[in-house]
């Protein structure tokens, strides 16, 4: 990204990167080492994972290998579903307003009046409809 | 950001059963109605890779999209996807920038 003039510079001062990875199964032994060789490949302050297929006393052990500073997390149905939200928030803030199994509703607030809302979905394929009537709201 | 398990087009997939065209439509419909637009992305062009069965190829599809409405796509105009490349899952990182 190159900046073609000084607005565009102001801008890429409060850029934020944000992965989004349907990893299945984080349990992996080496799912934070894979985290940290893209964190040094790639910029990014949030990451989003999706199926991670672990229990909620392995997930706390796993966010805090990632070194994250905040975390928001979704539990699995059982062995599917589940959503983690990961950031570091020395930039921006972000604060969850709204989340249902199979999203969650966010803003990231970059200060200096700037906001932006976003959501995170994981669709499970047979909850098509279910997914639509979550999404209207 | 999101794995919608849904595809827009016949584009979006390769290998396997023949893409249902009303499902294709009516997620964009879907996808309109909400004012959202694709942000494309670059790098791999299929986010997923599916299995392999008798007698079809290998499926390939881009399940993992990122959306913005009017208002995103002003405010951030650089903004864009990319697919990384895949490791351990059979989906690929996506990072928007």
């Amino acid at each position: 990204m190159i900046p073609k003039d000084r607005r565009c510079l102001l801008y890429l001062l409060n850029y934020t990167g944000l992965v989004f990875w349907n990893c299945r199964r984080a349990g992996n032994s080496n799912f934070s080492a894979l985290v940290h060789d893209m964190k040094k490949i790639n910029d990014f302050d949030i990451l989003v994972v999706v199926e991670p297929r672990v229990s909620e006393a392995i997930a706390d052990r796993i966010i805090d290998k990632l070194k994250f500073n905040s975390s928001y997390r979704i539990e699995a149905q059982g062995r599917s579903g589940g959503i983690w939200l990961l950031w570091n928030n020395n930039k921006f803030d972000i604060k969850i307003l709204n989340s249902y199994i199979h999203c969650i509703h966010g803003v990231v607030d970059e200060g200096k009046d700037s906001a932006w809302l976003f959501t995170v979905v994981y669709a499970n394929p047979n909850a098509l409809k279910k997914k639509n009537n979550v999404l209207r709201k | 950001m999101r794995d919608f398990n849904e595809i827009l087009s016949p584009l979006e997939k390769v290998g396997g059963v023949k893409v249902d065209l009303r499902r294709c439509i009516r997620f964009g419909r879907w996808v309109q109605d909400c004012g959202l637009i694709d942000l494309g992305s670059y790098g791999h062009k299929f986010t997923w890779r599916g299995a392999q069965r008798q007698g079809f190829g290998r499926v390939y599809e881009r399940l993992d999209k990122g959306f913005g409405n009017q208002q995103l796509r002003l405010k951030f105009q650089e903004a864009r996807v990319k697919v990384l490349p895949r490791i351990k899952s059979d989906h690929h990182p996506i990072l928007v920038e």
